[in-house]
């Protein structure tokens, strides 16, 4: 079993994994409780929660257990006849007093209200007859309200964990549940449930299991008499979902899931500063540091929030470490502005997030993927608004967000000890031994060479390439041969489609097929086959291999306007940019620019380019910035490291060490980069949403590597 | 229906003729020799059958490139001492007006006639419009006909009256008498078969001097109208209810007041001539009246200037109590002023009027409908399958979306107005008079001052290019506006029934005439052009988007024969789906084909969920086979 700080590590894990999946899982929870025949309400703030509560329960008298959604929803201004049953509520309103976190005072003073209704009898005594009150008002009311601990969205059932019984008896005696829970309350199986309960009981009860853990699944029912069916048989007839939003969407929107992962234990609230001066009413309705929070992003009230005092004890009080002050600031941090909250719809997001802002690197994953999507001169858009609700263009694009050290979880198993380089087996400078392909090649035409062995030894069927003359737009091709690559070798510095051509490829009948790609297409590639949830045409099983080329920025399809213009016109043979500018060679001379005079055309999504050396890929190549006759070589799989071992030793490729004192310039060059993106990310206002870097990751490109 | 009806020679023999065939007819017994036309619903049918009468009369009909022009031609053949027709549609009048207003002042000689149908509810119109104001506004006197027999007689006697006043007369039908058909005894022919030499004697001039004269015209109409009884009074002659209707509504009034059981107690006066009013006989038909009802289509014209007469004569007539569209009583469903009415309409009015209660009359429209077998499913306006604008507009949103700078397409009336909805993906977003999309183009083209970068597109028919858009070119050449027109080359005027046009290789008779070639003439105003092939997807798509930078103005001709054409011709291709390929579900957000690119002939086989061609429907274009992802469609040459 697991000891209590497993137990949060668990949970903790398990939320993060879930609330970044919180779109699809919520579809499915919703699906799932209406095919078991509940009625689920979807409700966007308290108001319309509590009439949509008011609307099932019209004038009646309701019994309601404790629950803290059902209070944010304010449900005493629109129901008349509210009857408590959990036991501090229950004396708290025998008290005349609806103080929304139940009675407060001592035993002594509870006593006393109950002797003032039930006569002068002993504590044991008055306790039966509570009891029998309760039940008496339990049998006899024909609606319950409770709230829910978790939401299976895989069954449908709604779990209960409690300590006196009284959720249970409503969720059973009543003939029409009501329960009310935020859509945080969603988790995909009944383990996930479990681990609330577990952790609820570790945490508040400190035992290791509850005393009453219930899972109802739709209304009671039973065919067993003639196999005829028949509705509310114990247990209620109907049952009413109401999913609350108020505010939830929008924190998670902000990358605030401390929203989802709080499962109200409100053990934060025993030293909390704000609750002490506030007499019980920080928060409210919904108490606590949640409470603030969804009120801010409800209805725009950050006076809860304002009434937080700073002091942090939640922070040491909660077993999950969450502290409310810190998420009050990153609330308040309007980096950007909000999305959409349709994110579920991957169109949607891929034009909002993607396409509209300009954060499109034209990789061309989602045009082969989607026939509404196209590219022209290097950027694509959509040609026809997609209906769909789930789709996978956003979710393989690499401006999609990318949970980089889960990228690195799902290609390499590990996450990463270089924050520079990222996961890899071996740093070589390299160079074909084909005279041809060094010679047409960029500089030693690894890739190429590197290409035409996998060919040659019937490992892969086709490569995926990038062919064009040089001064034109370049195109996507499939090359078979050695003659083929030897016509594509070469970099362009554009953003050509390249990906556009993948799907197609596999679907004429190519099977295994390499992907040569700038780093942006390497993750496009690996999203799409690392999908949790994959669709049958996609190309997932036929890519054999991946080599990434390094990639500091690429230039608009404008470029090559300038291109033409500054050369006058004259063939152009080569481009380069070695360290210091632009090289271009025609057939009437060579011309150089600065870097600063083509800067203009730099793709800006480049400038958000976390991966200049293709981190994903089986193997990625780039300048050795020193030797032109060298390429340096970085073989980060097994897959590579086999390809890069079998072509060497067959005397494809020929490997040396990588200097030493160059590996610091390398890793400093790409730090750069990364720091210069990060740097944006904490300050600026047009970061894109994409990038997901855990703490770790965080510090370690900023801390400088290791 | 038929058109060998009105051609036939045989006085009083009765036969069915539409509203449209009445006026042919009319015009023929008349003696108008010269027609000359704008196509343009719901009219077109009457200078097409002129046209096919040509030679069994000795007419001369021609289509002109419009409206304009031929009212101009018309008026020439009156002022030669020939009598002329011209035959429009309130958008053409509008076009037509510079000249007509001029020509009431200049007034003409030999009868001319000029054929309005106003189109209330607007069925193949894109506004509602009540050319009654323009022609009140030329200072034209209007008749109305209820029934066919009616259009017939009212187009003679409007050529005796124009001869009579030596100014043009207008003969307004609505939709629903242009094209419902009754009975019509049939005059002689005589009258046409007498020769005329056409010759120019009197110069005829159009100055302010001649307003006193025009007036005076005017008045004497209102006199001719009492001496020709050009109203009809129906009912108990002491009523003092009276329905004042004019065209169908007449019957609309006097079929709901039976209904209501009404008919012994409210009279019904039919005015036959709706502009100037009869206002002689009026003082007398109305003297006992207390209430007045109007029932008219589209505005409430007649309403209008009757409560203005009756307050002019408020002395002798007492005061009336008037219901009508203006306070509400006489309303479509959608209000007062919209849409046409019907004997539904009027049973509910006059019930309101009359204090009863809404009938729940079985013969009810509606009622009938419902018992037919519930309504309807709702239906969008489509293109039809193989239609080329389909493919253009594809091409056109693609290249747009391409583009990326929020791009957009302005458009004209004809079938690619349907543009603006789901058939033409929404890609359309204006739509107001022929060729007005290209001058909206020029002038947003012309906005760059104003920080104005968006690229710009209007779409335009090839007949519309005749009609409209060279003088909207050569502006834009002069003035250098920068956007792109297309022009949707279907070779011939789709909307309106296929008429000929200046660019077509035959006339309104059919005669074989030297065809104009739209290239040259915009080659010749020195602006670029280039032609693409609408079903070439990309080609087309990749075209705009290089022109669409260039500077100035710039033209793409998209042209492929229009589909109807083409359907009635034997199928060249055979289009089918692998559905062993096809994906189906999968495929874009669901069947691309059937659901995205929506032509009818791509559907969706129920049982496997898969794209089919409907075979009846396809007509062999094969676009879709270039669209689908999946190479699932198959084009089979020569079967
Ligand atoms: C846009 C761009 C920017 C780059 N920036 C850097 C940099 O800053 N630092 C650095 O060290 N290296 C950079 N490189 C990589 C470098 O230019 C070489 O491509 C790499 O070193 C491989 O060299 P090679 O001799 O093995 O090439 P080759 O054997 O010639 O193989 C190159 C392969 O890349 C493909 N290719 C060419 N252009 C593209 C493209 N635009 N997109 C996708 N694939 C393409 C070709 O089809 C060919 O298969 C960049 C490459 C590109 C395309
Ligand atoms: S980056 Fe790639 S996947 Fe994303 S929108 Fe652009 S082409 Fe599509
Ligand atoms: S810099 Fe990044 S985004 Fe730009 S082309 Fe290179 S890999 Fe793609
Ligand atoms: S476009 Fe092709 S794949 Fe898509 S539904 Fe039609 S036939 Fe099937």
């Amino acid at each position: 079993m697991l000891n209590s700080s497993e137990l949060v590590e668990t949970y903790r894990e398990r939320y993060d994994e879930m609330w970044r999946e919180f779109g699809r899982l919520e579809k499915l929870a919703v699906n799932r409780l209406k095919e078991k025949g509940c009625c689920v309400h979807i409700a966007d703030g308290a108001t319309e929660a509590a009439s949509i509560v008011q609307g099932i329960v019209g004038a009646e008298s309701v019994v309601k257990s404790h629950s803290a959604t059902v209070t944010e929803i304010n449900i005493n201004t629109v129901l008349s006849d509210i009857r408590e049953t959990e036991i501090s509520e229950y004396i708290a309103q025998l008290e005349g007093n609806n103080a929304i976190s139940g009675f407060r005072g001592d035993v002594a003073a509870a006593s006393q209200i109950l002797n003032e209704r039930y006569g002068s009898l002993p504590i044991k005594d008055l306790s039966i007859l509570v009891r029998q009150d309760i039940r008496r008002i339990m049998t006899n009311c024909r609606c319950g309200i409770t709230g829910i601990n978790a939401i299976v969205a895989e069954t449908g059932s709604l779990f209960f964990f409690e300590t006196q019984g009284n959720v249970r008896g409503i969720a059973n005696l009543a003939d029409v549940h009501i329960a009310v829970a935020g859509i945080d309350k969603i988790v995909e199986t009944t383990d996930d449930a479990l681990l609330v309960g577990r952790f609820l009981a570790d945490q508040c009860l400190h035992k290791s299991v509850g005393n009453y853990l219930s899972f109802n699944t739709g209304p009671s029912q039973t065919g067993d008499v003639e196999g005829v069916l028949v509705k509310g048989m114990h247990g209620p007839r109907e049952v009413h979902v109401v999913l609350l939003d108020n505010g939830r969407r929008k924190a998670l929107r902000r990358r605030l899931p401390e929203v989802f992962a709080c499962m109200d234990c409100r053990l934060c609230l025993n030293d909390c500063h704000a609750f002490a001066t506030s007499k019980g009413r920080y928060g409210s309705p919904r108490i606590g540091g949640k409470g603030a929070l969804l009120a801010y992003f409800a209805t725009g009230d950050s006076s809860g929030m304002e009434e937080c005092s700073n002091c942090g004890n939640c922070a040491r009080t909660c077993p999950l470490g969450i502290s409310w002050p810190d998420v009050f600031e990153r609330a308040g941090q309007s980096k950007k502005e909000w999305i959409s909250m349709e994110h579920e719809q991957s169109s949607k997001r891929l034009q909002q997030e993607v396409m509209t802002p300009g954060w499109c690197t034209s990789c061309g994953m989602c045009v082969g993927i989607c026939p509404y999507i196209k590219n022209y001169k290097e950027s694509s858009a959509f040609i026809h608004q997609c209906q769909l609700d789930e789709g996978n263009c956003y979710a393989v694009c690499p401006r999609g967000e990318t949970a980089w050290s889960q990228m690195d979880q799902k290609i390499f198993g590990r996450s990463r000890e270089d924050h520079a380089l990222g996961n890899f087996e071996n740093l070589y400078f390299a160079r074909a031994t084909d005279k041809m392909f060094a010679e047409k090649g960029q500089y030693a035409g690894v890739t190429s060479a590197l290409l035409g062995y996998a060919i040659n030894k019937g490992q892969i069927d086709g490569a995926i390439v990038t062919d064009g003359k040089p001064g034109k737009l370049p195109e996507p091709k499939l090359a078979r041969t050695r003659g083929d690559l030897l016509a594509a070798a070469g970099s362009k510095y554009s953003a050509a489609p390249t990906l556009s051509l993948l799907n197609q490829a596999a679907k004429e009948g190519f099977n295994r097929l390499a992907v040569v790609g700038r780093p942006c297409q390497v993750l496009a590639v690996k999203k799409m086959q690392s999908l949790t949830d994959k669709r049958e045409e996609l190309p997932v099983e036929k890519v054999a291999l991946t080599i990434g080329l390094f990639c500091f920025w690429s230039l608009t399809a404008d470029f090559y306007q300038f291109l033409l213009q500054k050369t006058n016109n004259e063939e152009i043979q080569s481009l380069d940019i070695p360290v210091d500018g632009m090289v271009v060679k025609t057939n009437k001379g060579e011309y150089k620019w600065p870097i600063d005079e083509i800067r203009s055309f730099i793709r800006p999504t480049c400038e958000q380019c976390f991966d200049p050396t293709s981190e994903f890929a089986d193997v990625s190549v780039g300048a050795t910035e020193f030797d032109n006759n060298w390429n340096t070589l970085i073989v980060r799989t097994d897959r590579g490291k086999e390809l890069v071992k079998n072509a060497v030793s067959e005397g494809v490729l020929e490997v040396k060490e990588y200097p030493h004192d160059r590996i610091p310039l390398l890793r400093q060059a790409v730090l750069n980069k990364k720091q210069r993106v990060l740097k944006q990310t904490s300050g600026g206002d047009s970061v894109p949403s994409y990038l997901m870097l855990n703490e770790a990751y965080r510090k370690g490109v900023l801390e400088g590597g290791n | 229906m038929s058109i060998a009806n009105v051609k036939l020679e045989a006085p009083g023999k009765k036969v069915m003729l539409t509203g449209n065939e009445a006026v042919a007819r009319g015009a023929i017994e008349a003696g108008m020799k010269y027609a000359a036309s704008y196509p343009g619903s719901p009219t077109s049918e009457v200078l097409q059958i002129l046209a096919s009468a040509t030679s069994q009369f000795g007419l001369y009909a021609e289509w002109s490139s419009n409206e304009k022009v031929a009212s101009e031609a018309a008026a020439a053949a009156s002022f030669a001492g020939v009598r002329s027709l011209t035959i429009l549609k309130p958008d053409g009048m509008n076009v037509a007006l510079d000249f007509l207003t001029s020509l009431a002042y200049s007034g003409v000689n030999a009868g001319m006639v000029i054929m309005v149908g106003d189109d209330p509810s607007a069925h193949s119109s894109i506004k509602e419009e009540d050319s009654r104001h323009l022609s009140k506004l030329s200072r034209l006197p209007i008749l109305e006909p209820v029934n066919s027999q009616e259009a017939k007689d009212l187009t003679t006697k409007a050529f005796e009256l124009s001869e009579a006043l030596k100014l043009p007369v207008v003969v307004r039908l609505v939709t629903r008498v242009c094209h419902a058909t009754s009975l019509v005894s049939l005059g002689d022919t005589e009258h046409i078969k007498e020769p005329v030499k056409a010759a120019y004697t009197e110069p005829i001039l159009c100055f302010p001097q001649a307003h006193p004269e025009l007036e005076q015209k005017i008045r004497k109409i209102a006199q001719w109208a009492s001496e020709q009884h050009m109203w009809e009074y129906l009912g108990p002659k002491d009523a003092s209810s009276l329905v004042i209707a004019s065209g169908p509504c007449t019957l609309y009034a006097k079929e709901a007041l039976e209904v209501l059981g009404l008919h012994n107690e409210v009279a019904v006066l039919s005015l036959k001539m709706t502009w100037p009013l009869p206002e002689d006989d009026l003082v007398n038909l109305l003297k006992d009246k207390k209430e007045i009802i109007f029932a008219e289509e589209i505005d409430p014209f007649i309403e209008e200037n009757i409560t203005s007469f009756a307050a002019y004569h408020a002395e002798d007539l007492g005061v009336f109590k008037f219901y009508g569209k203006r306070n509400g009583y006489i309303k479509s469903p959608l209000g007062a002023g919209i849409g046409e009415l019907n004997t539904d309409i009027m049973i509910d009015s006059l019930a309101e009027i009359k204090g009863l209660g809404r009938p729940d009359f079985c013969g009810r429209t509606a009622n009938c409908l419902g018992s037919v077998g519930g309504s309807l499913p709702e239906r969008d306006r489509a293109f039809c399958p193989g239609c080329p604008h389909r493919a253009s507009y594809w091409a056109l949103k693609s290249a747009l979306a391409l583009e990326g700078n929020d791009g957009f397409v302005l458009g004209d009336i004809g079938c690619y107005a349907m543009g603006r909805g789901r058939t033409g993906y929404y890609t359309v977003k204006s739509v107001h008079s022929m060729g007005s999309g290209i001058g909206i183009a020029h002038g947003f083209g012309t906005l760059q001052k104003f920080d104005f970068t968006q690229p710009i597109i209007a779409v335009v028919g090839d007949s519309t290019f005749y009609h409209a858009v060279i003088p909207a070119l050569v502006n834009a050449k002069h003035n250098n506006g920068k956007f792109l027109c297309v022009i949707l080359d279907n070779s011939t005027t789709a909307m309106t029934g296929h008429q000929p046009h200046p660019g077509s290789s035959l006339d309104a008779r059919g005669i074989e005439v030297p065809a104009l070639n739209m290239e040259e003439i915009i080659s010749g105003l020195d602006i670029n052009v280039v032609v693409t092939d609408p079903y070439d997807i990309n080609t087309t798509r990749d075209m705009v988007l290089e022109l669409l930078p260039q500077p100035g103005p710039k033209v793409l001709i998209l042209r492929r024969e229009c589909s109807l054409v083409v359907s009635k011709k034997e199928k060249p291709r055979r289009v089918s789906v692998d559905q062993e390929k096809c994906v189906g579900k999968d495929c874009g957000c669901n069947n691309l084909c059937s659901r995205a690119f929506g032509c009818p002939a791509n559907i969706i086989d129920l049982e496997t969920g898969k794209g089919r061609i409907d075979e009846a429907l396809c007509v062999g274009c094969g676009v879709c086979a270039s669209l689908c992802p999946a190479g699932a469609i198959t084009v089979e040459e020569g079967v």
